[in-house]
């Protein structure tokens, strides 16, 4: 394992903090300038002061290209400089943010957290213009947060409550690293030529491969001194497939190359070789068994198991702050719908011999950049390393700036998005061993239950590489809302025989699974891979508030992406069913090609 | 500089790339795959009897910015698939209408490939079966309400032949210079910054060419590609009481350097500003009824609404439409002066392009001048190939935007008017109309933005138009500056006070929004003599201007500066 290199530019450090930036950085001066005249001006009568304004700028340039069997079929490319105000007024005991505004309309909410689009030149006066009209609006919005959350708390017997926003101290960075993304005609080639692999294969029924570029740089300033600015960028090559199975059933699947660096992309013949095996994966799903329901013994390979941990357990290791409503029925609710996590500390959550740690601070996993790695977060705070799981004992979750309950100070986990998001999160194990014997082991248990095969998952969908269906995510949606686990189908399944026959079936959803059931993990591989998820904390509340932009939310531009490092699991007990989804009838005209 | 000159270089690269991509016979394609599908579903029980596939390709670029500085570039190049599959027959079809739902279902767009047979064909295929698959359902649901019901709805039939139509014309290449563009933007949107009583200021230059091409079971090949280029110019001010106000400049073409013409483009501006410092103080209006003179651009707006939207075809076949002019065919709408006649085959009018016109429609239908209102007469509808009760034929006016079904919709229209005044004289007729009503003032419209209306029944069947510049006429000719009303009212009776023409045409070009997605549209009209209409009070944030003022101070002596605006 590799830590980041964070390179802190000394000179910024001191200047940061005073407010007294190079002259010659417009951007900076800029922001703090106005930040500096709005805490000591931005007031309107017998209302409060702000006592807290941070500024966070990203410039991203990006660009997506898309090619169906080596047509382009379409492109999207962009510049834009945006800005996002967060004001706080009140104090940190009690503040605005929090409080989910009733009688806002859609339009409001909309606007509430939108950025604002600034000009893509240095230029004093313009940006400044800009960052004051953002000010303005944002220092208005809290005041009417404000006040119906202190008329709401005043009406209202309400619990012992924690500080909206914790006392940390001050953290600045500066990495001046250029990164400088793919161009159009790179990403072209990319996706062309993945996308060819497809052409001839009659039997999948639709494909496409998109290659996809970003750069964005990124400012962050605050009034307690913190100080950001970095650049970044993304590369990923992802391609789609599907068709249907000779019952009718659709089958998907994808590939996705993603990296923090693009110059490490694959190079274009592994690219290839992946989408063909997964295209060939898909011809053979046509012919695989449907199994209407199971439940006994699961292994999940290691790429299934990221997938389950990332999906399952992500959400379940952040604490996000109960927001309260004037309305004290649907604070209740809301309550109901929390994360319960936050009561089960220092109480067993997993087998004994599983610890999880929480690590964006390290940046390579043999030799593979992590994506879930960072050097500060969007709140200005270091990542650091957080143990969540220690010998199945729960003992950290992943906090903002929020307080929680005890978890009173941040673990550097906001991300850009309303909710705490893991970095890299790791799975060790004590007692791993080899594939073959945890293979035996779930054949056994199998036998033990009167059944003569057991289940094993390769591969579990994710949104980045699958296109999912509108049912399909809104079962999820149901499932997180009723207290259940939610997880996208399994898309590569098989039973596996004593005789080591493995038979391939169509997708399966996990179902009834309850956080409880992480303490059936009966063994683990004592190999570990490393896996690329795009970060989904999937619980009742986090949906909520994904779904209700609370005012200063900041945006995310790029997909936010997690690592999990795991060793493949075997479940005692699992129950899954056969995924729903359209069943259409194949189709009434041969393939163009094959009819010819 | 530099990675805007890089840019622009990708950008040729891939346009040059698509350009030779694009040898391929897409047409040809296509009619094989029609062909193909027509044959091979004939095999089934229900077999379509016609099918058309629409490819529109548009290949965008935007360069935006604001108060002098450039803020963001965009470049799109997109192919989305539109496909009509229709089973049954012309009499009755799967799109027939039912009662309390929509069966003229789009199946949503889809993109595709249009440089290689394979991806293409491959595309076809596969949407094919899924409208196929998609038409099968609905017209299960149509028989059986059909023969669920007392009577039919329709008996006009749900579609009509056309003949074979065969056009091609050479794909039209975007011309985008982001470098150019991002320096007229900056240049045009500079006097803004120093206007301090602006408060937010947008604009954009939007290249755009739309390339179609068209086959249908019938044998219509048609292949057109249209380039559009807009300027739009955008500033607002807050009046002391709160209401924001907003002024919008909008310059179309079908080439970048005729919407970028400074000395043009910089008096707008400076006439915006302008206009918006003495919005700012001009004073409110209470709801009034009385006589009023609409401009040229706010003649058009009105007619568009007013008239344009309920003579839509399909707006005679939906039972949830009011279908406001449906009996009203042969009867006098307005004054014996006043024609009424749509026409997309019209490029300009006095030097001025017109967006509204095309050369085929989206059914393949050439495009065709339609005369609706003759001498006062509503004389005929728009139509798409849709029938109505004694219109069976389309006119050339079926559109869409790509992912929607099609609908008649509106192309150029002109209001003409025989023996016009002259814009002096109906001055003078306002003035005597505000005499003998004893009305204080009169109303005139010089400027809009645009409007709506609502057709439905369950509705009240109004329209409002949104003014930009409205003046108070005095009975002693003098003008006042008035802001924040709306022109309202409902057709029949608006329409029935419609009194004379003047000779003044202006253009108004602009994006209409209704059921088949958003198309440009013109209106080429005079000022017209209206003896009574009503406003009302417009809809405007009325939250308080910004507590800090502003930290850029530029007091240069400019019109509308802070040292204007104090005094």
């Amino acid at each position: 394992m590799k830590r980041l290199t964070i390179s802190i530019v000394a000179l910024f450090v001191g200047l940061a903090a005073s407010g007294q930036l190079s002259n010659d950085d417009v951007l900076v001066r800029a922001l703090q300038d106005e930040m500096d005249r709005s805490l000591a001006e931005l007031q309107l009568e017998n209302e409060p002061l702000p006592y807290f304004i941070s500024y966070s700028v990203q410039e991203r340039k990006s660009s997506t290209l898309t090619y169906v069997l080596g047509a382009h079929d379409g492109t999207n490319s962009s510049l834009v400089r945006l800005l996002n105000v967060v004001v706080r007024v009140g104090s940190k005991q009690l503040d605005n943010t929090n409080f989910l505004l009733l009688e806002a309309t859609p339009d409001q909410l909309n606007e509430m957290g939108t950025p604002h689009v600034l000009p893509l030149t240095d230029d004093y006066d313009e940006l400044r213009r800009s960052i004051w009209i953002a000010t303005d609006q944002a220092y208005k919005e809290a005041l009417v947060h404000y006040s119906a959350k202190t008329s709401a708390i005043a009406n209202q017997t309400t619990a012992e409550r924690v500080n909206d926003f914790s006392e940390e101290e001050a953290y600045q960075y500066v990495d001046e690293r250029i990164p400088l993304g793919l161009e159009l005609d790179q990403l072209a080639n990319l996706a062309r030529q993945v996308s060819e692999v497809f052409r001839g294969r009659s039997e999948v029924f639709s494909s496409y491969a998109t290659a996809f570029s970003s750069t964005t740089k990124r400012t962050y300033l605050d009034s307690e001194g913190n100080f950001h600015r970095y650049s970044f960028e993304l590369c990923n090559v992802r391609t789609h497939a599907s068709t249907q199975t000779s019952t009718g059933a659709i089958v998907k699947d994808g590939t996705s190359a993603l990296t923090r660096d693009c110059s490490r992309l694959p190079k274009i013949e592994s690219l290839q070789a992946d989408a063909a095996y997964m295209a060939e994966h898909l011809v053979d799903q046509r012919q695989a068994e449907s199994l209407e329901a199971y439940t006994g013994p699961v292994f999940m390979e290691s790429k299934a198991a990221a997938e389950f941990i990332n999906q399952a357990l992500s959400g379940l290791l952040v604490a996000v702050p109960v927001p309260m409503t004037a309305s004290p029925q649907l604070n209740t609710q809301i309550q109901n719908i929390a994360n319960q996590m936050v009561h089960r500390i220092d109480t067993r959550v997993f087998p004994r011999n599983i610890s999880i740690v929480n690590d964006p601070t390290i940046d390579e996993y043999r030799e593979r950049l992590l994506m879930g790695s960072y050097a500060v977060d969007s709140q200005g705070m270091p990542s650091r390393r957080t143990e969540m799981i220690s010998k199945g004992i729960l003992k950290n979750l992943l906090t903002t700036r929020s307080p929680v309950a005890e978890l009173a100070s941040t673990t550097g986990s906001h991300r850009g998005m309303p909710i705490p998001l893991p970095g890299n999160l790791f799975l060790q194990t004590e007692r791993g061993v080899s594939q073959e014997s945890i293979l035996e082991q779930a054949i056994q248990i199998a036998d033990s239950n009167g059944s003569d095969f057991a289940l094993v998952i390769r591969k579990i969908a994710n949104t980045q590489e699958i296109e999912m269906a509108h049912v399909e995510m809104s079962e999820m949606v149901s499932a997180t809302m009723e207290g259940n686990v939610a997880v996208l189908p399994a898309i590569h399944v098989v039973k596996l025989y004593p005789d080591g026959r493995e038979v391939p079936v169509q997708p399966m959803v996990i179902v009834d699974f309850v956080p409880g059931h992480f303490r059936d993990i009966v063994a683990t591989t004592s190999q570990t891979h490393h896996h690329d998820v795009p970060a989904s904390p999937l619980s009742g509340l986090n949906v909520l508030m994904a779904m209700i932009r609370g005012p200063g939310a900041l945006s995310g531009y790029d997909q936010i992406y997690s690592s999990i490092v795991t060793p493949g699991l075997l479940i005692e007990e699992m129950s899954l069913r056969i995924a729903s989804g359209q069943m259409p009838r194949l189709p009434f005209a041969p393939h163009p090609m094959a009819d010819e | 500089m530099k990675r805007y000159i890089c840019y622009a270089l990708l950008l040729q690269l891939l346009l040059l790339g698509t350009a030779t991509a694009t040898e391929l016979d897409a047409l040809d394609v296509m009619f094989r795959e029609v062909q193909r599908s027509m044959k091979v579903l004939k095999r089934h029980d229900e077999a379509p009897y016609y099918i058309s596939y629409e490819i529109t390709e548009d290949v965008a670029a935007t360069v935006s910015g604001a108060f002098g500085k450039a803020t963001s570039r965009n470049f799109i190049v997109s192919r989305y698939l539109d496909i009509d599959l229709r089973l049954g027959d012309y009499s009755l079809d799967n799109t027939h209408p039912l009662r309390g739902g929509l069966s003229e279902l789009s199946n949503g767009p889809a993109t595709t490939p249009i440089e290689d047979e394979e991806a293409l064909r491959t595309t076809l295929w596969l949407h094919t079966d899924v409208a196929y698959k998609q038409a099968l359902t609905q017209f299960t649901r149509v028989k059986s309400a059909v023969q669920s019901s007392v009577r039919p709805v329709f008996r006009v039939g749900d579609y009509s032949p056309y003949p074979v139509r065969k056009f091609s014309e050479a794909k039209v290449e975007l011309d985008a210079d982001f470098e150019h563009w991002r320096d007229k933007i900056q240049q045009y949107t500079e006097p803004f910054s120093e206007a301090e009583f602006i408060q937010d200021n947008y604009a954009y230059i939007f290249g755009d060419v739309e390339t179609r091409w068209f086959v249908n079971s019938d044998g219509s090949r048609i292949l057109v590609s249209k380039p559009y280029y807009r300027l739009v110019i955008q500033a607002t001010t807050k009046a002391d009481d709160g209401m924001e106000i907003s002024l919008e400049r909008t310059f179309d073409a079908s080439t970048p350097n005729k919407i970028l013409q400074d000395e043009q483009v910089m008096s707008a501006v400076r006439s915006m500003i302008e206009d918006l410092h003495a919005l700012r103080v001009a004073p409110l209006v209470e709801p009034y009824t009385g006589p009023a003179i609409l401009s040229g651009r706010s003649t058009g707006v009105f007619f568009h609404e007013v008239l344009g939207h309920r003579v839509e075809g399909h707006r005679q076949r939906l039972l949830d439409e009011a279908q406001t002019f449906h009996s009203q065919l042969n009867q006098r709408l307005l004054p014996r002066s006043f024609s009424v006649v749509f026409d997309p085959t019209e490029g300009s009018f006095d030097g001025v392009e017109l967006i509204g016109g095309y050369k085929y429609d989206n059914q393949g239908v050439e495009a065709q001048r339609v005369v609706v209102v003759d001498r006062g007469t509503l004389k005929g509808f728009l139509m798409s190939k849709t029938p109505i009760m004694g219109f069976y034929r389309s006119n050339g006016h079926g559109r869409k935007n790509y992912g929607y079904p099609v609908v008649s919709r509106q192309s150029n229209l002109f209001v003409e008017i025989r023996n016009p005044h002259t814009r002096d004289e109906l001055e003078a007729m306002l003035i005597e109309r505000i005499k003998e009503q004893g009305k204080p003032y009169g109303l005139y419209f010089a400027d809009v933005k645009g409007g709506f209306t609502l057709t439905a029944r369950s509705m009240p069947n109004a329209f409002n138009v949104n003014p930009l510049m409205v003046y108070r006429l005095y009975p002693d000719g003098s003008k006042e500056l008035v802001r924040g009303v709306d022109l309202i009212g409902t057709p029949l009776t608006t329409f029935s006070r419609v009194e004379a023409g003047a000779d003044d045409y202006e253009v108004f070009n602009d994006v209409c929004d209704a059921e088949s997605g958003q198309l440009p549209v013109s209106t080429v009209a005079p000022s017209i003599l209206i003896s009574q209409i009503e406003v009302q009070k417009t809809e405007s944030s009325r939250s308080i201007p910004p507590i800090l003022p502003s930290p850029v101070s530029r007091i240069d002596g400019h019109s509308g500066s802070r040292a204007d605006s104090e005094r």
